[in-house]
Order: structure tokens, then sequence, then C-alpha cells
């Protein structure tokens, strides 16, 4: 069976690293991306079966890489899980849990994220 | 010579960095407790322990050098240790590297090409960081693009518009959460390795920088990888872990590159990983790791911390016991580890 190809956009690279090795020992077959132009760029080259995706990323925050994907009919049924930080967490940021819930991807999962939880939204999801 | 392709790089400006080099002792439940009690977010840590020196090396970088340099008293400190300041210094770190030597190679290379001294590196699960002296951030941001190239800016002058760019756009990171027990997104362990330890005088730097290459190109993976100063004007002190099957190879090359110079190597060892979240941007997470591992009575032969990840070598024979005192200060997703 062909394995499923799952996209991580994250600008922490340790994290892309941490949830790659996760994904690669479950069967699936991983890329990696550091930043928002970059996954965008990937993402036009090999479609993924699903998108892991940062939001607070340089270049290309992954709120506006999320809305993008699902406004293009070419990415719009690519699955997304949106990855991020907010609220008590990181006080300083400017993203909310509301924006995150206002997206129109698949899943939000706020960090700290448990990857078991993470480990099952792929699967359901992809 | 062709670029190495990696996915990226970060540069952190205006940190500090401080140092000690310890006999029969170390600095490093000082400096982690020093760093927590004042609330400096982690950035990076480096430690070896006395195995080939005859000397512990702890070394620290943090923003506010006003902050990091407070708990360090030389009188109040331990006696024996020899503590260095450096006040104004900046971290690049590329990645990944994906456990290849040849990367590291390519980075000591473009910085000893570029004449610049580092004072000392540490690696993560993914990332290789050097911390160099402001004044020497141009030179060896020529010589890294150089040596690589990276998706989002295949040159320096593309870096500094993109960077330019970015500044005042987004809010920096920076959680001040406390957890008793801290959150782990990932624990995992690499068995079957090596400690090597290395002395170096900085002119031999390069040879060095050779001698990874040269493990590069035999596919023996550098899985850890912490360096500091060491005694002596402007020496570095290098400790390193590669898988214990290749080491007559890599005995090999250090003696055909670098003539065995005060060179040691300890095994088995293993390395235990534990990644964030945001490690790096948090403070009391490198004191909750010493602290646990003092009150088990477990002595680490060396450690980074850096990026947003811990890297714990230890001796095989304490893994088990490792992991057991890692539970009281860590919450991992692994317990069966």
């Amino acid at each position: 069976m062909e394995k499923k190809y799952v996209l991580i956009v994250d600008d922490d690279p340790d994290m892309v690293e941490t949830v790659g090795l996760m994904l690669e020992s479950k069967g699936y077959e991983v890329g990696k991306a550091y930043d928002g132009i970059e996954g965008e760029e990937s993402i036009r080259k090999r479609a993924p079966d699903l998108l892991v995706l940062d939001v607070m990323m340089p270049r290309k925050n992954g709120y506006v890489l999320c809305a993008e994907l699902k406004k293009n009919k070419d990415t719009r049924d690519i699955p997304i899980i949106l990855l991020t930080a907010v609220g008590e967490a990181v006080p300083t940021t400017t993203y909310s849990h509301a924006d995150g819930m206002a997206t129109e991807a698949d899943d939000y999962i706020p960090k700290p994220v448990d990857t078991q939880s993470l480990l099952e939204a792929i699967e359901r999801l992809s | 010579m062709s670029r190495i392709r990696l996915g990226g790089i970060k540069v952190l400006e205006n940190r500090a960095y401080v140092s000690s080099l310890c006999r029969n002792t170390d600095a490093l439940e000082d400096i982690c407790s020093g760093l927590a009690a004042h609330r400096i977010n982690m950035g990076l840590v480096a430690y070896a322990a006395p195995i080939g020196t005859g000397e512990s090396m702890t070394a620290v970088s943090a923003r506010s050098a006003t902050s990091l340099t407070s708990f360090v008293h030389p009188d109040a400190g331990r006696v024996g240790c020899a503590w260095n300041v450096i006040e104004a210094v900046c971290r690049i770190s590329v990645f990944p590297h994906d456990k290849r030597p040849d990367v590291t190679a390519a980075l000591i290379g473009s910085l000893n090409d570029g004449g610049v001294k580092p004072h000392g590196f540490a690696s993560s699960p993914s990332a290789i960081t050097v911390v160099i002296s402001s004044r020497d951030l141009h030179a060896a941001m020529e010589r890294v693009f150089d040596a690589f190239s990276f998706p989002a800016c295949e040159s320096y002058r593309e870096w500094q518009s993109a960077s330019r760019a970015q500044e005042g756009t987004g809010p920096e990171v920076r959680c001040r959460y406390h957890e008793d027990v801290i959150h782990v997104y990932d624990l995992s362990r690499l068995d079957g390795l090596d400690l090597w330890n290395v002395a170096l005088p900085l002119d031999l730097l390069g040879d060095f920088g050779k001698a990874l290459l040269d493990l590069g190109q035999s596919r023996i993976e550098m899985s850890f990888l912490v360096s500091g100063p060491s005694t002596g004007e402007g020496g570095i002190n290098f400790a390193f872990c590669l898988a214990a099957e290749h080491r007559d190879k890599a005995t090999q090359i250090f003696h055909e590159k670098i003539q065995d110079r005060d060179l040691s190597r300890l095994g088995p060892v293993l390395v235990l990983f534990l990644h964030g979240p945001h490690f790096g941007d948090r403070y009391g997470i490198a004191d909750a790791l010493a602290s646990c591992l003092r009150n088990s009575g477990i002595s680490p032969l060396a450690l980074s911390c850096v990026m947003s990840s811990i890297s714990l070598v230890i001796k095989a024979s304490d893994a088990a016991q490792t992991i057991k005192a890692l539970s009281t200060s860590f919450q991992t997703p692994a317990p069966n580890l």
C-alpha cells in the first residue's frame, strides 16, 4: 500500500524533526518545510495527503496559508491541522484561539500539543 | 565545492555568552539555577564532563548580559572554576543537520575560511548552532552562505533583506509560564554510542572540520555535539557522539586529520532527547533537568539545551535510572522507553 504523504510546516526545526520521526515510525512519508512560503512551494510541487501547519511563522503565517489553500480549488481538499501556542501559554502573542477556530482548517490543536492527540488527528483526517 | 542545501538558518543577535572551566567540580548546577532564579530563557546551554581534559566545561548564552553575568560571582562560585564573560555575541543555527557531520564540518570550514573564531557549538536534534562574537557576524554570514543554500534565501544579501522586512512585523515568542511538571512533546533515546572528547588549539579547527567531513563521507552519523573553551589561550573543546560500531573508522580518521591530539573516548553511552514545547523561549527548563539528575545521583556526561530541545548524554548503565528521574520533572508521552 502506498504511504500517506504528510507535509509538516513549522519554523521550529526540532518540532518538525520530532513530529516527522513520529510519523515515519507510523509508516507515513514525511515532507518538511520551515516557513509558510516554503510550505506553499512544497505543496505546489507535490500535494500532500495532509498538512500539519504551524501558525506563527516567518514570511507567511499559517492562518494566511491555510486561507489561501482553502480558497484554491486545487488545494481546498487537503486536510489541514493547525498547530499553535496561544492564550495563556504565550501571553505576548497576538494570535487567539478564536482566530484558529475561525479558519477553515480541518482541525485546530493548541500547543503544547499532546503528540498522541496529534497522531490521532492525523490518522483520522489522512 | 557545491553548497549544501539545508532547510533554514536562524540568527539571534545581541546575546551574551558565559563559560566556565572547572577542575574537580563543575558549574552546571550553579549556572542552571542562576538562569532559573533570574528568569532567563534558556537560549543555549552546553556542558561536557571532565572525561578527557580533566576539566568540565559549561557554557551558556542568553539575551541579557547584565542578567546573565549577575549570578557569576567568582568569590561565591565553586572553587576551581575559571569564568569567562563575553557580552556581545550572536548565535547562528542551521538546520536540519540530519546527524550529518559534514554539515557541521561545512559550518566550521566556513568560519575558518572567514577568519572567524567560534566561542562554542551546540547541537539539537535538528540544528547545529554556533556562538560567535557580534563583530564577526557579517564575515561569518558571508561564508555561511558560501557553504549552504536555503529555500528562503539563496544569498546573504537576500537574507538581510528578508530580515529587515520582518523587523517589527511579528511578536517574539517569549513564554513565561511555569509548570511544576514540564510537558514534553517527545522523549527519545539513541543507544550504542561513544562519547568522544577532543581539545584543540583554534588553529587546528580547520583540521577537525576536515575530520568531520571524512566522517560524513563515510556515512558515520553524529547525533550530538557541544563545544566551548578549553584550557590554554584560544583553545576549544569538543564533545560529540558517534555510533560505537564505527569506532575503528573514526579513530583512523582522527589519527589522519588531527593526530589523536588530546582525543579521548568513553562508551557505551546513549543520548536522551527531550523536545519542547518552547524550551528555547522559557526559563527553568535546564534547572529542572539539572536538579532531577542531581537528586537522583546521576552525573550527566554532556548535554546541550538549544533551539527547543535538550540532548542529554549519559552512561548506558544509567539509562533506566535517568528516565525514571526525568519523570519527576518532565511529563513525557513515551513512558515505556
